[in-house]
């Protein structure tokens, strides 16, 4: 290895940790979550993860293929799906706010929001 | 050099590209992370550019993204490697032509690592309409880091190897 091989690995270090810092930064636990799903970068379905749909399932299906998704508590996954290389299934629960789950061959994708807008909802009411 | 040897070699390792990354499609993932693969048939690009130069390594890059797509047959996973691959080995090249004299082949693989994984990301995020996905850049960027040193290594001893069992090689460069 020469000097100019450790410069490019000091580099990528430091901008693979600053970014990491980063998107750290919108990752958190919220009092009320909910769980967006999006396919094709369409908003295809909304689910709030309370207790009501704790051990819901439910299956998307697209032009790409199908994923099955499920709800625990507080957490959500993709639990079936027909894609070739299964990272979606394979990537578990995700629980926390800014947190994904990605199927690329389907285009499919879950992202955990808080619930701040419908609270505010609640009081209008 | 022999221009016929030339495009003799260019063309096996082409071939010898699209194999590798046909094999490492049929390979389970071994992390569930969207992206992350080994990228071994990046050996052939770094090669080209080394042996042949900038348009030969980004011929063989791009022909052999092109085999691996009609292997595959998977043209949307395809869409995202691509962009990836291509702007990678442009990359690889600058780095290469820029810095010769005081990088190895292992920093160029190490670059190309780094501009694959930024650019299947931007492109993922794009089509799926979502700067979520970006959270696993850096987790890719810190893996890169350890698959391009051993893809690099992989490069630097086959670059031996062939500059050892073929005299026209050595002349040329």
């Amino acid at each position: 290895m020469k000097k100019g091989d450790l410069i490019i690995i000091a580099l990528i270090a430091v901008i693979a940790a600053s970014l990491f810092f980063f998107t750290s930064l919108n990752k958190g636990d919220a009092e009320v979550k909910r769980a967006v799903i999006k396919i094709d970068g369409k908003v295809v379905d909304t689910i709030v993860l309370n207790e009501e749909n704790i051990g819901m399932t439910k299956k998307y299906t697209s032009e790409y293929g199908y994923n099955i998704i499920e709800v625990g508590n507080g957490k959500i996954r993709s639990m079936e799906a027909d894609c070739p290389d299964q990272i979606d299934v394979k990537q578990g629960y995700i629980s926390l706010v800014g947190e994904t789950v990605v199927c690329l061959p389907h285009r499919f994708l879950i992202e955990i929001e808080s619930d701040g807008s419908d609270e505010i909802d609640i009081i209008n009411r | 050099m022999n221009n016929t040897k030339r495009i003799v070699l260019i063309s096996l390792l082409v071939a010898g590209g699209a194999v590798i990354g046909f094999l490492e499609s049929l390979l389970p993932v071994p992390l569930p992370i969207p992206g992350f693969r080994l990228g071994l048939s990046n050996v052939v690009v770094l090669v080209s550019l080394l042996l042949f130069g900038f348009e030969s390594g980004i011929a063989v890059a791009t022909l052999k993204s092109v085999i691996v797509m009609f292997l595959t047959g998977s043209v949307t996973a395809m869409f995202y490697s691509i962009t990836g691959a291509l702007l990678a080995s442009i990359m690889m090249g600058v780095v290469l032509k820029l810095f010769k004299e005081n990088i190895s082949l292992i920093g160029v693989s190490l670059t190309g690592a780094f501009f694959h994984n930024l650019g299947q990301v931007a492109v993922a995020s794009i089509i799926i309409k979502s700067t979520s996905i970006f959270a696993y850049l850096p987790v890719l960027l810190a893996l890169g880091v350890m698959t391009g040193i051993f893809v690099g290594l992989c490069a630097k001893v086959t670059v031996q190897k062939l500059r050892a069992s073929l005299a026209w090689l050595r002349e040329g460069i």
